[in-house]
């Protein structure tokens, strides 16, 4: 089987967020915890703010558009509507009424100069976790902090590969299904298959068993089972997706793994390149994620007369030459 | 990416998918763990595997994993197995994994075996750190088992000759001889362990600081080396290996050429020590030559020096003072006498027998080099005269006497499109606009006559015709002929 190991260490870094973009989202969310702490109403509230989310936990694929602020207080006993009023308030005084809009759940921040927004998500305390606006004006329980901690575990339990392949099944997600159901919860279903334990000893072995993980996962979701929620204990993940998304996304998960699978076992390592393009797509910048090996065409085919090795293997003057 | 890009990465990417066939894992791009059957073991041997950024121009290197590579020769100090001569890495031969493995169960055996045969590699300074510098010993026979002064500047630590008394002021080294090394010694232990009854001595003069340096001699299959060893900490000791390097007058002409013994009984007369002469009296005198007479009437001028051995220093000075002073202050220990004059009469030219067992005429003077090769002929004496004729695209290198049935080769044709003649004030003959890379390849041949001529292997025909650039006429073709 073709192991393609430096076209795999590639296309991990074909999906890296570009440096302009970590430094612009680092920029765009220091303006805005600045904007927030400042504010004596939320200072009063014990106001403490947290980068969480894909950019937080390293995930995040090119490009960044969107980071998450979580905004923990210390008492914020209202209801979510209010919650919510209040941080639009302070932001539009900082950031001006054009600059601000209100979601369901969060306020956003658009950064048109860097083409990507800050969520401002407010939080009050609950027991041992936190609580954020849901869709329905309800408060409801998360722990963000807990899942940036299990994905620095699992990055360490499998030797710095895990947060790879996270943002590799991203990125197949968004080259092979629509919007929904959205990238948090192919996170998630990679977190539980690694979870589950993945045999691999690379990169690219790690990617194939976890997108077949996912498959089984998907199948099992779309057939009434639950996704476990990794930090709140007995919780569930609930997603914003149509029956009609999620059996489209269990049902091209299976077909991809199979590619994958047997692109994996296939001893040319030309054809299996060219599958692995192909599930993995290109990058926002418009560039195959997965490079062809040297020697092969763009459409898997072995080019004629590549030389084996550079050169020829001889030099002309032979080996006892002194200068 | 270019051709070479592909050809490159390719090579790379071929390496890795056939250690992956052999069943080694694959950990990266540049990492490769597996196993190494070994004969003599009882298990095979765990490696790992870096492929460097330059492969297949750097080779791959192979390290056993916890140090289940022994101590033997032929091991780095961070672990991994030295496992190619610089003279076959030309070839690239670790560009395939079975090449690889082959070479590595070749260590083991000869590791397992103790080295049987190998040519003894005197470079223990690879088994310890190291760092930049160098120093310079002299012989150390007087000096084994003493001290001597040691002298830094701009990172070269001189050893001076001679003993110094223990308590000197100066920086000292530590000379020590630690006989035939049957493995490398690694540590300072390693070292205390072969000094015998000095041991104690060397460890008390070293941590209090006394000592500097330690050279210590050692031997591998009857020959010689030395590692000399800079102490950065007293206490615990830390000593680390610097590149060291005999200043010596065996050393001076290890290098020489293997006539030297029979040059150095050789005298010979150099007459016109300009473009070509010059080089030649050099030459012969970095060959071994013993005696070497320097005969030019003219001084060097600011136009002469581009193609010269002398510097700016030596304009308005006599060429022969020029290159004598350049022969003296080289390795060469020629004796280098001169005489400032032109050799215009037949006592002249015989008179220059009288200590040369030859002459080389590099005068392109047309009557000197005729008195010259007159004088050779008619005295039964050997002369070479060498040149560069047709605008310096051609050396030109004759010898006289000739031997019977021999004959020298026709004058070469001149140029028949020859630039308009460099002209230059103060000088009526036109200038040659031989660079001098035509002048060292003319004086290269004569000097490779002259040294045929005193060794008598007699290999070299009367005329040597060297094309440097093709021309027309009987000059068409590049190269060396009769």
């Amino acid at each position: 089987m073709a192991q393609l190991i430096t076209q795999w260490e590639k296309a991990c870094s074909n999906v890296e967020p570009e440096e302009d973009d970590v430094d612009n989202a680092s920029s765009a969310h220091d303006e805005v915890r600045k904007a927030l702490e400042a504010d004596p109403e939320l200072s009063a509230l014990g106001i403490d703010t947290i980068l969480i989310g894909s950019y937080k936990r390293h995930v995040s694929i090119r490009r960044v558009k969107d980071v998450d602020v979580f905004s923990k207080t210390t008492d914020l006993d209202m209801t979510t509507a209010d919650a919510l009023d209040l941080f639009e308030q302070v932001l539009v005084d900082a950031f001006g009424d054009d600059r601000v809009e209100r979601q369901d759940r969060s306020i956003k921040v658009p950064f048109p100069d860097f083409d990507l927004h800050v969520d401002v998500v407010p939080a009050r305390p609950c027991g041992e976790y936190w609580e954020i606006p849901d869709r329905d004006d309800e408060w409801e329980e998360t722990n963000p902090e807990e899942l940036t901690e299990l994905t620095t575990e699992m990055n360490k339990r499998y030797d710095d590969r895990y947060v790879p392949v996270v943002k590799l099944v991203r990125q197949t997600r968004r080259h092979n299904l629509g919007k929904r159901p959205g990238g948090f919860f192919f996170e998630i279903l990679t977190y539980h298959a690694f979870d589950n334990g993945l045999d691999g000893d690379n990169i690219g072995e790690l990617y194939v068993a976890a997108l077949r993980s996912i498959a089984d996962q998907l199948d099992d979701f779309v057939n009434g089972g639950d996704v476990d929620d990794p930090t709140i204990d007995a919780a569930v993940i609930s997603i914003r997706a149509t029956e009609s998304q999620k059996q489209k996304a269990a049902d091209t998960f299976s077909d991809l793994a199979t590619k994958a699978e047997e692109a994996l076992a296939d001893a040319d390592k030309c054809r299996a390149a060219k599958t692995f393009r192909d599930i993995l797509g290109k990058n926002s910048g418009d560039n195959w994620v997965f490079p062809m090996p040297a020697g092969c065409n763009d459409d898997g085919t072995v080019r004629a007369a590549t030389t084996a090795v550079a050169g020829d293997r001889h030099v002309p003057a032979g080996n006892r030459r002194f200068a | 990416m270019t051709a070479w890009d592909d050809e490159v990465a390719h090579a790379r990417d071929d390496l890795l998918e056939e250690f992956a066939r052999a069943g080694f894992t694959l950990k990266s791009s540049v990492r490769i763990e597996g196993e190494i059957p070994a004969e003599g073991r009882l298990a095979p041997v765990p490696v790992d595997i870096t492929i460097p950024g330059g492969f297949p121009y750097e080779p791959p290197v192979v390290r056993p994993i916890e140090g289940s590579g022994g101590l033997s020769w032929h091991a780095n100090v961070d672990g991994s197995l030295c496992l190619w001569a610089a003279e076959e890495s030309g070839d690239l031969p670790w560009t395939h994994a079975d090449e690889l493995v082959e070479r590595v169960q070749a260590w083991f055996r000869n590791d397992a075996a103790g080295w049987v045969g190998d040519t003894p590699a005197l470079d223990l300074e690879r088994y310890w750190p190291s760092s930049a510098g160098l120093v310079l010993y002299p012989d150390l026979d007087g000096i084994v088992g003493g001290f001597a002064r040691v002298k830094v500047s701009r990172g070269v630590w001189r050893v001076k000759p001679g003993r110094a008394p223990q308590q000197s002021k100066q920086r000292l080294a530590a000379v020590v001889d630690v006989g035939d090394l049957d493995r490398p010694i690694r540590s300072f232990d390693d070292i205390l362990d072969r000094t015998g009854g000095h041991a104690a001595k060397l460890e008390r003069e070293v941590t209090r600081g006394h000592v500097d340096v330690l050279i210590v001699r050692y031997w591998r299959g009857g020959r010689s080396a030395v590692l000399a060893l800079i102490v950065r900490k007293r206490r615990p000791t830390e000593l680390v290996a610097l590149a060291a390097a005999h200043d010596g007058e065996e050393t001076l002409h290890l290098r020489s050429g293997p006539d030297r013994d029979t040059l150095q009984a050789a005298a010979i007369a150099v007459v016109g020590v300009g473009a070509i002469g010059s080089q030649v009296a050099d030459l012969l005198a970095r060959a071994g030559l013993g005696l070497l007479t320097l005969v030019d009437h003219d001084i060097i001028r600011p136009g002469n020096r581009i193609r010269h051995l002398a510097g700016a220093d030596w304009d308005g000075h006599p060429k022969v003072d020029a290159v004598k002073a350049v022969i003296d202050a080289g390795p060469s220990g020629a004796v280098v006498n001169v005489r400032q004059a032109r050799v215009r009469t037949p006592t002249d030219a015989a008179d220059l027998f009288e200590e040369a067992d030859l002459v080389i005429d590099s005068t392109a003077n047309g009557l000197a080099t005729r008195l010259l090769l007159d004088a050779g002929t008619g005295l039964g004496r050997p002369v070479i005269s060498v040149c560069l004729v047709r605008d310096g695209q051609v050396a030109r290198v004759d010898r006289v006497p000739l031997a019977a049935g021999e004959t020298h080769a026709e004058p070469t044709a001149e140029l028949s499109t020859g630039a308009e003649p460099l002209r230059e004030g103060g000088c009526g003959d036109p200038v040659s606009p031989a660079p001098m890379w035509a002048a060292t390849a003319a004086a290269a041949r004569a000097t490779g006559m002259a040294v045929d001529l005193l060794t008598q292997r007699g290999q070299y025909p009367p005329t040597i015709i060297d094309v440097l650039v093709a021309g027309d006429q009987d000059c068409t073709e590049i190269g060396a002929r009769p």
